[in-house]
This record gives structure tokens, sequence and C-alpha cells, in this order.
């Protein structure tokens, strides 16, 4: 199997600790993985600020980099949702729609290819866990709280349980935004802020001492707050705890 | 003045936010909580999807039958293009009848119309009796929400209200004391009022039936007691049969409120009638009842046109998407500056004036939560995105238009071109790293007010990628994180 | 110029998306085992209160409003102005019974009581369906202080998909879904209950044999 990794732009830019992250992780699983180096950015932000035409410039892009993996993983919920429900709209042809359709979020690989069961690792932490929209209500990581419909894993939560010692503390609201929204985070300042503010408090209300997600824009936006607010809080993507937590590596042909 | 700025004096007052945020979520909790007492709710969500997508397929048929059996039953039926048409109707039905005294039940329509500015201007007293929209009336403000239409206020200010306006006691803020006094001023000009005007949740093509819900019964005081009865019908309000009735008053109270159904669920068809009973002396004196109906376009019709957006219509006015909406529940109502605000407002403004309302889609982090909570599941953070794109794409999209179009193109030049791009990861970095932090926070602008910004690493991921692939180039094994080598299984090259 | 109603009846043949009949697959919902406990909790969580009650001494049995109620033995006041649908109850000397139909709306506003027959009421929602039997009784429901509906024999339906196939919306120009007191929370989201009608309403099935009423329901 051909791994694709794809970095979004800002976290390749902003938080490359990510990237490396995914990096140790794949290693240790021995996944063979290749970052091809003329990935930029999947348009997302000019998909959310209505930017069609910049959108599938870069949407084809990215098909063009991508489109000859088995399947592309991202440590982003959101990028991951964008290829997936947008790209497909975007960029016309069958390679367009193979290429969204073969895109995974990093948590939803590691459950679907059965390669989480061989993590070992232990995180003795509270652990606030902010669920990210998109990977929610758009790639489904999850139930929202407002459905009624089926229940569904969150694998970004499955993995974390799996970890020893860890403790998920309980939100009073488990799925609320976080405020970041793109250019929203600029252009409505304001209510931007304030959203995030009620999402930091409701985690720090609850004791988490570390806050994660598997969106990198959502940490951003709560730890630019956080930091701000002299908050003690700290920021780790999903992928960040579990490269951190690891302790070994089970055989592929190991228990279960 | 736009939504960002109204949001900012909103969200300014971080008490009234706190609270009107708490409020609101209270009520989607209560919602929650109802949906949780019936199994079916998302196959309920799916039927009620399904009838009103056929009746939007039907509406000339369902309509026409509908005025049909509501002319057999004894009403008359008015039809109207545009507020213009639906505001004079009404005007000549109670200059007819020398009508001065009206008492209005709340309809989204008629604010939509501006109804009350335009018979007021006619010297008609025309009053709002839902006790939130007799509050807003008071103020001279409109609705901030199309359920709770005080929501934005707190007990003190509507204690201030009354007072400035009704001569109560001031300092009152005790909810059961204002609402007493609310009461018996509207009492009053209930048994006063000519004319009674309401909205209309529901219109029934199979009998010609009108369905109006309240809590208040203020609905069934406007009609019960005036000779004439008023319902203001948008065309969009149409379900074929009796049968769809069950299905969208089991979600539209839970959805709304989160009672399983509200208090009073009012069926009109045709006039009012005296009864089976033998009319007394008091009834054969008086004239008739009589019942007209305006049923009203306004837009309608142009939005069943555009394949993205004609799902809107399917929207029972609920306020649920309001309730769960994250911004909606810190900007307030009044930041949308529309007749409808929160989601469903965002998608159905632009549509009535795309220039005024560009920014409202953009009002938005696009979370979803409004589609999942949609009784009749119209998709409306795909539409708000929708609407991004076809403003834009109209030369209205908001915000600085030109710097944020010039901005997100030459964001864009850069991501297109690899090689730009790296030209940007490495000297580009360099010297952001190398420049006064107040140089970077002024150049991140806004997100940096009360958010900061986060450290730029040394190295960006595809710069420490180079230096560990040409490692791996160099070394035949895959070199795993040393906690792990023990026991990862190699499989690299 | 064509009139307002050709011209958006044509707009709207123009602008309509094509037909595609669809399925229908919502159930009905059944009836709960204990139709009579769900009916009681959703008719108090509507600020209402349910009383099942043997036919042949409900009169005695009801707890009216308190307020009402100032006889020794809970009975209701002589002096209290009400409208009954029930002439038993006005032949107890309580009001005026049934026979003021022709007072205007103004003297109803004096009105303490009111007392109707409904039809059945839906256990899942706590509404009773109630057709009133002319315009004197729709206003009585609305401007007495207190309001009582009464149901007797086979009075409960599971859902109102089952209410909606016993009524017949052709026949009758007016009723309606009673659920609780007129209420408010319009401000603050406080509730408040008689926000311009009945400050209490109470739900009374008249039952001939009080236990066995559970077992009777369809």
């Amino acid at each position: 199997m051909k791994i694709g990794l794809f970095i979004p732009c800002y976290v390749d830019q902003l938080r490359p600790e990510v990237g490396m992250a995914v990096v140790r992780l794949f290693d240790a699983l021995g996944l063979e993985f290749d970052f091809p180096q003329e990935q930029t950015c999947c348009g997302q932000p000019f998909v959310t600020a209505g930017e069609k035409a910049h959108a599938s410039r870069l949407g084809r892009r990215f098909v063009d980099v991508f489109a000859e993996y088995d399947v592309v993983v991202t440590p982003s919920g959101s990028c991951a949702a964008n290829v997936r429900s947008h790209l497909p709209h975007l960029v016309s042809g069958d390679r367009a729609h193979e290429t969204a359709a073969k895109t995974r979020e990093l948590c939803e690989f590691l459950l679907e290819s059965q390669v989480h069961h061989r993590l070992v690792g232990r995180f003795p932490r509270r652990v606030g866990l902010h669920a990210s929209c998109h990977a929610l209500r758009e790639l489904r990581h999850g139930r929202p709280s407002e459905s009624r419909g089926p229940e569904r894993v969150d694998p970004a939560r499955k993995l974390l349980e799996g970890l020893a010692g860890i403790e998920i503390v309980e939100l009073s609201r488990r799925d609320e935004c976080c405020g970041f929204g793109g250019l929203f985070a600029v252009e409505e300042e304001a209510v931007s802020c304030r959203m995030g503010q009620d999402r930091l408090a409701d985690h720090e209300r609850a004791g988490a001492a570390v806050l994660t997600s598997t969106d990198v824009s959502c940490l951003l936006q709560l730890e630019g707050l956080a930091r701000r607010q002299g908050s003690p809080v700290e920021f780790m993507h999903v992928a960040e705890i579990l490269a951190a937590s690891l302790i070994r590596v089970e055989a592929s042909d190991g228990p279960r | 003045m736009g939504h960002v700025s109204r949001a900012r004096s909103f969200v300014a007052d971080r008490e009234r936010t706190t609270w009107h945020d708490q409020a609101l979520w209270f009520v989607r909790a209560k919602r929650d909580a109802a949906a949780d007492l019936v199994p079916d709710w998302e196959a309920l969500r799916d039927e009620a999807s399904t009838i009103k997508h056929e009746a939007l397929e039907r509406l000339p048929e369902l309509w026409i039958e509908f005025e049909s059996q509501a002319t057999r039953a004894g009403a008359v039926v008015h039809w109207a293009r545009d507020a213009r048409e639906h505001n004079t109707i009404i005007a000549r039905l109670l200059a007819e009848r020398r009508i001065t005294r009206v008492v209005k039940s709340k309809s989204m329509l008629t604010e939509e119309c501006g109804l009350n500015a335009h018979l007021e201007a006619e010297g008609i007293e025309i009053i709002d009796t839902v006790l939130g929209e007799r509050i807003v009336q008071l103020r001279n403000e409109p609705p901030s929400h199309i359920v709770m239409p005080a929501i934005h206020l707190r007990r003190a200010e509507v204690g201030e209200t009354f007072a400035r306006t009704m001569g109560s006691p001031p300092g009152l803020d005790d909810p059961d004391a204002l609402t007493a006094i609310a009461r018996q001023d509207l009492r009053a000009r209930f048994l006063a009022a000519q004319a009674g005007i309401t909205g209309v949740n529901f219109a029934v093509a199979e009998t010609g039936s009108l369905v109006v819900v309240s809590n208040e019964g203020n609905v069934d005081l406007g009609t019960a007691l005036p000779r004439l009865h008023i319902a203001c019908v948008g065309l969009e309000k149409i379900v074929p049969a009796k049968r769809d009735l069950a299905v969208f008053l089991r979600l539209l109270a839970r959805s709304a409120t989160g009672q399983a159904i509200s208090a009073y669920t009012s069926h009109f068809r045709g006039p009012r009638r005296d009864g089976s009973a033998p009319p007394t002396p008091a009834t054969a004196a008086s004239p008739a009842a009589e019942l007209h109906i305006v049923i009203v376009d306004n837009g309608r019709s142009r939005l069943l046109a555009e394949p993205a957006f004609r799902e809107a219509l399917a929207c029972i006015r609920c306020g649920a998407c309001l309730n769960t909406c994250p911004v909606y529940r810190r900007s307030g109502g009044h930041s949308y500056a529309a007749v409808i605000p929160g989601p469903i407002g965002s998608v159905l403004e632009p549509a009535r004036d795309a220039a005024t309302h560009a920014e409202l889609p953009h009002a938005c982090t696009l979370c979803g939560s409004c589609s999942e909570v949609c009784p009749v599941k119209i998709p409306l953070h795909r539409q708000l995105l929708a609407w991004r794109g076809l403003l834009a794409e109209a030369g209205h999209s908001p915000h600085h238009r030109t710097r944020r179009r010039l901005a997100l193109a030459l964001a864009a030049e850069i991501l297109a071109r690899p090689r730009l791009y790296r030209l940007f990861d490495g000297p580009g970095r360099r010297l952001a790293r190398a420049l006064p932090g107040a140089w970077i926070e002024w150049l991140a602008g806004a997100w940096t007010r009360q958010r900061a910004l986060p450290a730029i690493p040394a190295r960006s991921f595809r710069a420490q990628w180079r230096e560990i692939s040409r490692e791996r180039r160099a070394r035949p094994a895959s070199p795993a994180p040393a906690e792990a080598t023990a026991t990862a299984k190699d499989t690299r090259r | 110029m064509r009139n307002a109603r050709d011209s958006v009846l044509a707009a709207l043949r123009v602008t309509r998306p094509a037909f595609a009949p669809r399925d229908r697959r919502l159930a009905m919902p059944a009836m709960p085992d204990d139709p009579i406990a769900v009916l009681r909790a959703r008719v108090e969580a509507a600020g209402g209160r349910f009383q099942q009650v043997p036919r042949s001494e409900w009169l005695a049995q009801v707890d009216w409003p308190l307020e009402l109620a100032t006889g020794a033995d809970g009975s209701l006041a002589p002096t209290l102005s009400v409208y009954s649908a029930f002439p038993e109850l006005a032949s107890r000397g309580a009001g005026r019974g049934a026979g003021c139909g022709d007072a205007p709306p103004r003297e109803l506003t004096q009105l303490d009581l009111c007392v109707l027959r409904g039809e059945f009421a839906v256990v899942e929602n706590g509404a009773v369906w109630q057709v009133p039997l002319g315009p004197f009784e729709r206003r009585a429901a609305l401007l007495a202080e207190h309001l009582v509906v009464v149901i007797e024999g086979d009075a409960l339906v599971a859902s109102l998909h089952q209410a909606y196939e016993r009524i017949d919306l052709a026949a009758i120009s007016f009723g309606w879904f009673l659920c609780g007191p007129s209420k408010t929370a319009d401000i603050e989201q406080a509730l408040v209950l008689g926000a311009h009608g009945p400050r209490s309403m109470r739900l009374v099935w008249r039952c001939d044999e009080p236990s066995a009423g559970a077992a009777q329901t369809t």
C-alpha cells in the first residue's frame, strides 16, 4: 500500500512537530509512506471564503500530487473533510473523485487499517478532547450531540482511550465549535474569540491538563487564547500524544 | 455597520453574552431531551423532509386545491405577489370595514412584509400580542429571535420598558408580575379589537384548513373574539394532507422549545361559525364572522428556481438552528439586521437582497450543527457555503472586499506554485523570525487582539523532511524511534 | 395584465422542480406499555394535571383548582362563575352552567372555571383534542381563569398520527389540541403560567372503572 502523507500548509509552516509525530508513528508501525514535496494546500481556506476559482486551482494541484497513492493520510480533520466533501465538486473527473474518496484523517486511517491495536502507549494525563466540527459532522467521526442517528465511533477518542493511564475529561458541551472557522477567526474576531474562550473555559473547568484535537487550526485558536490568558493548559495534536506516549509497537501478527 | 461591528458590540457586554448563550443553549438542551423521548426522531426528520420536497414540487396544484377547499368552507382567498400587495390587501380589508383596532399574533411573514409600519401609517392601531413581541414593539425594536422575540433582553430591561410605556412600578423585574401587567393590558386590547391578524404554521391543501400554534393562547384570543380574522401565509407553508400535520407537529414544538406540543394547536376551516347550537339572540344579531387568507409569494417562487437554495423553503420556523448556532448565541439576533436572523436567515435574506445581506453567510464557522438539528433537514451550512461562492462571483464579497480578494489571490498564487511556496518557506521564514514581534503582530492584525501568535518554528515540516529523507536514503533500515525500535515491524525499503 | 393569483401560479409552474414521488416509510408509533403514566408525565411537563376519576362520582373526585374548591368537602363554591359542557355541574348550583351561551365576551372575563368535553388525548405529547360547541365555548376556554377538559371511554391514542386518523378536519370549522395552561417564557426564559388564557389546566379522564382504563386503550 502506497501512503501519501499530506501535511497541510499551516501545519507545515506553524506546527511542523505534528507532521514529525506522524512520521514517528508511521515509522514505528513500519508503514511505507511518502511526503510528495510538490504538495501545498488542499484549498480549504478558499473553499470556505467562497473563492471557487482559487479553490479549484489548488484542488487540481492536490489531485495531481496525490492521485498516484493508494491512500492519502493527513493529520487534519478539516482538510480531510474539505478534500472528501468539496473537492469532487470543484474538480471534475474520476481522478478527483477517487483521490477524494481515498483521503483519510490520521486517526481514521489508523483505525481503518487495523494498525491501532499494535500501538501500546501510556499517557497518564487529564486530556480534553476537542471535537473538530469538520471531523465530526463531515467525516462523521462520532455522533454529533444534536443528532439522534446511529452511534458512531470517533477514531481519535478510540485511539486515546487505548492509552494506559489517560483520563479524558467530561465536557459540559462536548462538541461546540472553537470559533476558528478560517477567515472567520479574523473577520469576526470578537465572536470568534468569545467562542474560543468559552470552549477553553469548558476544558479548564473539566480539569484538562492537555487539550487535544485532530485539527491544528482548532488548536492554534484555543492555544492562542490560552497563552494570552496565561492558562496552564498544554496543547498537543492527537498525533503528538500518540507519538509521545508510545512504549512499543506489537508485531502485526500479535494478539488480535 | 455590518454583522461584524454589531456582533462586536453585543459581545462587548460579556455578562449579557454569557446569559444569552446559556439561555439559548438551555433551549437547545431541552430540544435534545425532547428528541430523546421520540425513538423515531431521525425517521421523522426524513419523513418531514420528504413531504416538504414533494410539496415544493407540487406547489401550484396544492395551492389551487387549498383555495378551492378554503373557499368552499367560506373563507376568502387573496393572492399577493409581494410585500406591497400583501400590505395593501390587508389595509383595504380593514378600511372597507372601518376597522382601526387590530391585534396580531406572531408571524414572521408580516414582519418580512413590514405590515405594522404600513398599517400604522394608515392610522390603524396594530398590537403584537405574543408577550415577547409586545415587549419589542413597546421598545420600537425588531424581534431578535423568530420564536423568542425578546431573548436579547434581561428582566430589568423589560421592567423599565413597562414602567415607561404602561406605567408599571419602576424597578419591577419579576417575570410573573411583569407578565401579569402585560396580560391585563392585552386582555383589554383583545376585547376591544375589531380584527385579528395571524400567521399560519401549516395550510392543508386537502381540506383548506389552517393550523396555527401558540403557547400563550394569543392566536386564539385574537381569532375567537373579533369578527374578522386575516391569516397571512407564505407559499411554502402548504402541506398536502391532514396526515402530514402529524409529522410536522411532532417535530415543531420539540425542535423549537423542547415541548412535546405547544399549549394551543388550532385548526381553522372557513370563518368562525356560530356552532351547531341554535343561534342565540346575540349571535343572530351580529353579522357573520369572516376569514380572509392572504397567500404571499414575495420572492418565494424565485427562490424555488434555485436548486442550491430551494430547500430553505421547507423551513417551519422552529428556530432550532438559531439556538444551536454558536455564532448566533454569542452575537445576538440584532447583529444580523435581518427579519430572520441566524443560519436560516443568513440563507433566506441574501435571496431577498444580496447586496444588503452579503455578509451574513460569512457570519458562520461552518460547524454544521444547524443542518443536523433542522427538523426538515435543510442543508443550511452547505447553503451558506454556496452563498459565499455566488456572492463573491456577483461582487458582493464582504469585509474590505478589495483587500480580502487581493490577499486571497496572493495566497492562492503562492500555494499554487511550489517554488514560490519554498521561497517563502526559506528566506521568508528567516525574515519572519528576524522581525520584531510587534511587526509580526501588526501583520497578523485581528488575530493578535486577544490571541497570541504561534511561535514561528525554525524549520518547516518539509525542511525537516528533506533532512530525514536524506538520512533515510543513506541508511538501508528505517530509523524508528528509540523506544519503539525493539518491536517495530520493519518494512521500509 | 395578469392578476396576482395567475402570475404567482404561473411563476411557480416555471420555477418548481420536477415531481418525483417518494416512498413514505415512517412507521406509526405504538402505544407505550403504560400509557397512563406517559400521558400523566407529558401533561405535567406541560404544566397541567391529569386525573383519572370514576364516572359515577366524578364531580366529587376531581381535584378542582385549590382557590375554587372552597366547600368543606373540596367541592366547588356555589358563588363561582362557571361555564360547563356538563349540565350536572351546573345543576349542582356551581355557577351558571351551559345556559349562558349569549353572554358577551366581556362578561366571560369574569369566568372562574371552564369545563369542556374533550374527544381524546394523545399519549405521546399530553394534548387533548377538543372541538368547541361554538364560539362561545371557545372563548370561555380562553377567558376563564381555570380550564378542565374531560375525556371518557376509548379516549387515548398513541401519537398525533393516530390522532389525525380520528379527526375529520373537513367536518369542523374549528378544533384544537390543548396541552397545559396558557404559558410564556418570553421574559428571560422564566416559565409563567397564564400568559393570556387559563392559569391552570386539568385533563380529567372519566372511567367506569379507573384501574381497568389502561387495558381498554388503543
